[in-house]
């Protein structure tokens, strides 16, 4: 016999914990998975300056420790487990885990984006020995050394400038020409002016070479089509992030991956609720991520009480 | 981690490294990433989990050397 809740929410960034704590807050007991990330992607950058109500910067990882004792103040109850897949065809739903299979009246998917792979094998071999998607967390590491960052976004022109405070040289691979980058004119024109960094346009990795770490990486230039090898210590993917909905199948309707929602946070299945990076592909901010937490828990309360 | 330190008494040892205090120690081990747990018997690094790890991913990898 599987655990019966009222409400399961999955994912402990903000979106899930302010879920959490409307529910708790309004007596209904929620039940929530941490997923693979507690804490979400906030666990791993360093100074918010833009969440309201803290005058000095706060550290990411401590907002979302706060965030998770506020919720367990008012009774929320964490399972350290991430759901593996679900079955929402008949009610109760039903949520699985490696280890167990619970049921729910009704659930809040909350389990936020990823950092995008550009999915070579060598790549992924070599991941956290040079290869990574977080320099925030990982830049550390490479003091004094060549580092490349993959992406021509505003997430790469960021990752490469906060490099420069460790790294000796920082070259960035864009897929787009010189002029035609995805990142805002502000965002690519500070890191232009930056000493440390240089370019390499219109080039895409296509391999990462190294035993037990990076070594080198051989990029193509997709104008002529020709390749070359560069040595360098360590490589950082910054091309963008994807929605964490894997584990749903075919369970529930997705835009390009995205949960797709109608009237704010209802999904294909009725008592199914969303919030935060996993359906909004637009905002993406923290603040933002809280707001759509919150709709969703009142939403449940209210398809609770069966008034929708 | 402070709970597995009770359910492994007497067969495990937790230590945590502090690596923005002790890079070299983080150097000889390979390490360039944080968080990384690495599980060592007899001196030995044995396994290397880098991001973070599943409860169930640790406890069978300490299962695996923790008898």
């Amino acid at each position: 016999m599987s655990a019966q809740y009222k409400v399961v929410i999955l994912g402990t960034g903000p979106a899930g914990l302010t879920a959490a704590i409307y529910l708790a807050r309004a007596s209904v007991v929620p039940i929530v998975f941490s997923g693979p990330q507690p804490g979400g992607q906030l666990s791993t950058t360093t100074e918010v300056g833009n969440y309201p109500g803290f005058v000095e910067d706060i550290q990411g990882p401590e907002l979302m420790d706060r965030m998770r004792k506020q919720a367990e103040r008012y009774g929320t109850k964490f399972i350290e487990e991430e759901i593996t897949s679900v079955d929402f065809s008949k009610k109760p739903f039903s949520l699985k885990t490696s280890t167990q299979t619970v049921t729910a009246d009704s659930v809040i998917i909350a389990t936020g984006a990823s950092a995008k792979w550009l999915g070579l094998d060598s790549e992924q071999k070599l991941r956290g020995k040079g290869v990574s998607a977080c320099a925030t967390c990982d830049g550390f590491f490479f003091k004094d050394k060549d580092v490349v960052v993959v992406g021509g976004g505003d997430t790469a022109m960021e990752e490469a400038t906060f490099l420069t405070k460790f790294a000796k040289k920082v070259t960035i691979i864009a897929r787009g020409s010189e002029g035609n980058l995805k990142a805002s004119k502000f965002m690519e024109e500070r890191a232009i002016k930056d000493s440390k960094i240089s370019f390499i346009y219109s080039s895409e990795v296509i391999e990462v070479i190294g035993d037990n770490k990076v070594d080198s990486v051989k990029i193509k230039n997709n104008e002529n089509g020709k390749e070359k090898v560069i040595k360098i210590d360590g490589l950082f993917i910054a091309i963008g992030h994807k929605p964490n909905t894997d584990f749903l199948g075919d369970q529930l309707e997705l835009d390009k991956g995205y949960i797709k929602v109608k009237d704010n946070t209802k999904t294909s299945v009725p008592g199914i609720f969303t919030g935060g990076d996993v359906h909004d592909w637009r905002y993406r901010q923290a603040v933002t991520a809280a707001g759509f937490g919150c709709m969703a828990a009142l939403d449940v309360e209210r398809y609770l009480e069966g008034i929708f | 981690m402070e709970k597995k330190d009770k359910i492994y008494e007497g067969k495990a040892k937790i230590a945590k490294l502090e690596v923005d205090e002790s890079p070299n120690t983080a150097q000889k081990y390979g390490i360039m990433s944080i968080p990384t747990i690495v599980l060592f018997k007899d001196g030995e690094s044995v396994w290397q989990g880098v991001g973070v790890q599943q409860k169930q991913t640790i406890e069978a990898e300490l299962n695996k050397v923790a008898s």
